[in-house]
């Protein structure tokens, strides 16, 4: 996806992106940007929901939980922010509906920030959605969480470096106690803003043949389709034999697809 | 190259790549996850897990202790439950049922409303939801937020890593076993519970067998003619236990059917569905009490509450008309408990029952009040529920409604297949609303309200023909 | 044509292009031994095929058009046991007879949209080539597994699906294609084999349905590749991979929850029954059935 420039006047960025949402089920309201929350099961991801919104919403222990995405808002600097918490999932590659909700909003619904929730205590599990988050966005930040219970199991974990690897903020927090909430706001204001830049950390389709594949119709998708985000993505998909999208590209619905974004069908689960 | 080009070389594309691509991705992923987590965490001392938690956790899963504290904890949920209930129940029959009825009747009186009007209005309507609420709201406002404190601290996936090897013999998920355990409070609240299952088939098992989870609004009713009929048969002295145990009886029999439901499922309509199964076992988290309780209420208890007087409103309306309209100077409700008497006899049960069954989709607490009104109705019984046709009451005493019942011709055998048939029927209109609204699918809507139907048919049925083989025909 | 002389005449076709590819040659007796009809009927249906020129008028090769119409067969069956292997939960043992009854009712278009809903495999889960629209389909190798020795060491590239209650005894086994076996003994009629930590001992009848190839230059069968289902309580194990046992929904989701190649697991918790254990993966623990750790292969950590 290309990195847009960011506008300076809200105005102009809140149109495309506010009838892109609402088509997924998002009442934008008066909000001036929307935040995605995406993580594994059981990282806490719902407590940095309610740390953010205040909003008393459950703490799912189990997958699937929150099929029905919640969404809450708050304020921060006089602008209005919209949160979407998405369902808990491992990864973003199955074909479970829970999975097409996150990959469809974040694909599709184009967040001004997508927060993923990891948990410190079991980063290389958790770090496996994030690199797979960053794969098809720009605007992203980690959010550490339970930074305290790793602490008590003696784990440490540097930020830094991890932000240096991962290309993107990475906050510490412990959402239970509050800690690291007032960073995570400030960086979700910033990247809103335009004020922070990343370049994510993008894995390559190290195995032979396919990188290449992705490639020569990434090229060829680009000419018919320009100015198209997610070509990896829709290459990708052509290439598993994805049948909605490999239906989408042959009609060249696709071009319209991105614009009206429907492009699964399965969006419609999106709604309440 | 254009869009078909595109998508026809993609084809080609796919022929050259490795079968197992996919595989290769996810595994390039996670080894990147590993290599930048080993550059960023650094472990002190040895061991990611506390020893207090492993130890816990072998507690919990063990041979011989598994089983009894997982007993112990259901059983503690249940009582706490039930004997928890009692009061603020009776509070707000108090309030909304004693006192708020008459004087909304006053009200209508002085404000001089027709007859028929405040009839449907305050004896129909108002007096169905007062009873829901009553009898729903303080058992579901106890046992959600004792579930859901033993979900949030971690405990239900070890009870459905515990019970896993017996749901798999019958296809179904160990998760089953907590959806079930939900469905012991209400079975609308353990359907979407059911979100937990990932796996399609399994899923839809947990569904369509849930309502053989007696839920709370059946639980008063079995309560009730266990004492009445059943303990009356022991000596004084046991009869607590003997009812305790018919009581404890049918709920078994429930988790039987549960398990025979699954197994055929399994077996036959969803043998093509697919199936996965995965369960985390999350680490241990102490609950965070205050939060719990508020969400609980919010997301489970008020949500399937406020379903409930929904759906339990109109049946209000219809049970207090087909009292009051008269055909051929017989009501409605007359007309029907005749035209059903047959059938109901064939199955243990008689004509008033199913009538208060048809009318009591809507919510199972009213089942009991609608029998006892349309009882007094048809016998003419006075001194009990003299407040007019289609008004719902409660009996004073055991005594007296075993009067009134014997009066109508109730028999030991009304009272046990009314237990078993209050185990086996279609679920409350809440539950079918939403068992749509998780499958989207008519079918299996259908079947999962049919199925306990035709269960509760053959089953009371059977018993009803053997009973009267060994005890005559009366 | 009823419907019945209909199928009977696709699973002719069918079973006249699986012997071409076998390099075996047909006959009347063979035709009627593998659809079990009298002779009279037989002969009776060759007629009928020659008539519609489907077949050579002298011998028993295919016509053009037969071949084309009998690859579509092919076509049709295999993808569809592809179909029922990765879409539902039906067992093994019944895809090839729901395969059978369902390959006459498909069309051309219904193939076509059937193979691109499974992202065009290429080799059904017997390890059958799957023939793409124009007929293609790669060149056949291996040689069944009874005609090796003691102390040979193989991969499976083929299981024969028929008869039924021998695929099932190999299935059982978690024997499938790319399975690397070694043949650790040979009797009289039987045959012990070694598969990733497991013995089993099979009539020749079994091993017969087994086409097994060389294994690669350099290869040799590893012994201390084991089942993850045989990890005791506290082991340490390195993953290696999944068998093709394992797939579909089923596959991704293990593949989601990092039973990838390299993930080191231990195994932590079991239910007093056996199934499932808990093992603890990438910091996680995962619960997994014996079924699926049976699927799983491990190499042991020594502590």
């Amino acid at each position: 996806m290309a990195m847009q420039a960011h506008p300076t006047t809200c105005k102009d960025c809140a149109a495309p992106t506010s009838s892109r949402l609402e088509r997924l089920g998002v009442k934008l309201g008066q909000s001036d940007f929307v935040v995605a929350l995406a993580g594994n099961p059981n990282t806490g991801k719902s407590t940095v929901f309610n740390s953010l919104t205040g909003l008393r919403q459950h703490t799912g222990n189990w997958p699937g939980k929150t099929i029905a995405r919640a969404e809450g808002g708050f304020s921060y600097n006089g602008k209005k922010f919209k949160l979407v918490d998405l369902p808990g999932t491992y990864s973003l590659l199955s074909a479970t509906e829970d999975e097409e909700v996150a990959r469809n909003f974040i694909l599709f619904g184009q967040p001004d920030v997508t927060v993923v929730v990891v948990d410190a205590t079991r980063l290389e599990r958790n770090l496996n959605l994030a690199l797979q988050v960053l794969q098809i966005t720009d605007k992203a930040i980690v959010c550490v969480n339970l930074i305290d219970e790793a602490r008590a199991h003696g784990v440490t974990v540097d930020g830094r470096g991890l932000a240096r690897d991962l290309g993107v903020p990475v906050v510490l927090a412990a959402a239970r106690q509050g800690e690291g909430i007032d960073q995570l706001l400030r960086e979700i204001d910033d990247m809103a803003n335009g004020r922070s830049s990343c370049r994510p950390h993008r894995l390559k389709y190290d195995i032979p043949t396919v990188q290449e594949s992705i490639e020569e119709l990434v090229d060829a998708l680009a000419k018919e389709f320009p100015g198209m985000p997610h070509l990896e993505w829709i290459a990708l998909r052509l290439l598993e034999g994805d049948p909605r999208i490999v239906q989408a590209v042959a009609s060249g619905e696709i071009g319209i697809l991105e614009k009206d974004h429907v492009a699964t069908g399965t969006i419609s689960a999106c709604g309440n | 190259m254009k869009p078909e080009e595109i998508v026809e070389r993609a084809s080609e594309l796919r022929w050259k790549l490795p079968q197992d691509y996919h595989d290769r991705w996810v595994e390039s992923i996670y080894a990147e996850s590993g290599r930048i987590a080993s550059r960023n965490v650094e472990q002190q001392g040895k061991g990611h897990r506390l020893t207090w938690e492993r130890r816990l956790d072998s507690l919990l899963t063990n041979r011989w202790t598994g089983m009894p504290i997982m007993v112990f904890m259901l059983a503690t949920v249940l009582w706490l439950t039930i004997e928890g209930a009692n009061l603020p129940s009776g509070w707000l029959a108090t309030i909304l049922v004693e006192n708020g009825h008459p004087f909304l009747k006053g009200l209508a009186d002085s404000a001089h409303l027709p007859w028929w009007l405040s009839g449907v209005l305050i004896d129909g309507l108002y007096l169905t939801m007062a009873w829901v609420i009553s009898v729903m709201l303080p058992p579901m406002a106890i046992f959600f937020p004792l579930f859901t404190i033993l979900e949030d601290f971690g405990y239900l996936p070890r009870v459905a890593f515990n019970l896993d090897h017996l749901f798999q013999r019958v296809g179904a998920h160990g998760k089953q076993a907590l959806t079930m355990s939900m469905g012991w409070g209400c079975n609308a609240a353990g359907i979407v519970a059911t979100r937990v299952i990932d796996s399609p088939r399994e899923r839809l098992i947990a569904i369509i067998t849930n309502n053989f989870a007696l839920c709370n609004g059946r639980w008063p009713t079995q309560i009730l003619l266990a004492t009445v009929f059943l303990g009356v048969l022991a000596p004084p002295a046991i009869a607590g236990l003997v009812s305790a145990g018919a009581v404890l009886g049918v709920a078994l029999l429930g988790v039987m059917l549960t398990f025979l439901s699954s197994w055929i499922l399994s077996r036959t309509v969803l043998k093509g569905e697919t199936s996965t199964f995965t369960l985390e076992l999350p680490p241990f988290r102490p609950p965070n009490l205050l939060r719990t309780l508020y969400t609980s209420l919010i997301d489970r208890t008020l949500i399937v509450l406020w379903r409930a007087i929904v759906f339990a409103a109109p049946a209000g309306v219809v049970l207090w008309s087909i009292c009051n309209i008269q055909l051929d100077n017989t009501s409605l409700a007359q007309w029907m408990i005749n035209i059903l008497n047959g059938p109901g006899w064939l199955i243990g049960l008689n004509g008033v029952i199913l009538v208060a069954y048809i009318v009591a989709i809507p919510a199972n607490e009213i089942v009991v009040p609608t029998v006892l009104m349309l009882t007094v109705m048809t016998t003419g019984v006075t001194g009990v529920g003299e407040q007019g046709a289609g008004v719902m009451f409660d009996a004073s005493g055991d005594s007296a409604l075993a009067l009134l019942l014997n009066t109508a011709g109730w028999t030991t055998l009304t009272a046990v297949c009314l237990m078993l048939f209050s185990l086996c029927h279609n679920p409350c209109s809440t539950t079918i609303y939403t068992i749509w609204k998780e499958t989207k699918s008519l079918k299996w809507t259908l079947v999962s309200t049919l199925m306990p139907v035709v269960f509760g048919i053959v089953i009371c049925g059977f018993v009803a023909f053997f009973w009267r083989m060994f005890t005559g025909w009366s | 044509m009823d419907m019945n002389e209909q199928t009977l005449i696709q699973h002719t076709l069918k079973f006249l292009a699986e012997c071409e590819y076998e390099g075996l040659s047909a006959s009347a007796e063979t035709i009627a031994g593998k659809l079990t009809l009298p002779p009279g009927q037989v002969d009776q249906l060759l007629q009928d095929l020659r008539e519609a020129e489907l077949l050579e008028v002298d011998c028993f090769e295919l016509t053009a058009s037969g071949r084309e119409y009998a690859l579509h067969v092919l076509q049709a069956h295999r993808l569809y046991e592809t179909y029922l292997a990765r879409k539902t939960g039906l067992p093994e043992s019944v895809w090839h007879k729901l395969a059978d009854e369902r390959e006459h009712a498909l069309s051309k278009d219904d193939v076509k949209k059937l193979a691109e809903e499974l992202g065009h495999p290429r080799f059904d889960p017997h390890g059958d080539p799957i023939p793409t629209s124009t007929g293609e389909m790669p060149v056949k190798r291996g040689k069944s597994l009874v005609e090796y020795p003691a102390n040979w060491a193989g991969r499976v590239v083929h299981i024969e699906d028929e008869p039924s209650n021998l695929y099932s005894r190999i299935a059982e086994a978690g024997i499938t294609t790319d399975t690397v076996l070694r043949i650790e003994r040979r009797n009289e009629n039987e045959m012990h084999i070694r598969v990733e930590g497991e013995a089993f001992i099979f009539h020749d009848t079994v091993a017969a349905q087994i086409t097994v190839v060389e294994l690669e230059a350099g290869e040799t069968y590893d012994d201390s590749v084991e089942r993850l289902s045989s990890l005791r309580i506290g082991e340490k194990a390195e993953i290696i991979g999944m068998s093709s046992l394992c797939r579909g929904l089923e596959r991704n989701r293990l593949l989601d929850l990092g039973v990838v190649p390299g993930t080191v697991t231990t195994a932590e918790l079991m239910n007093p029954s056996g199934s499932p254990v808990g093992y603890r993966l990438r910091g996680a623990c995962i619960a997994l059935r014996k079924q699926q750790a049976d699927h799983i292969r491990i190499r042991k950590v020594r502590q």
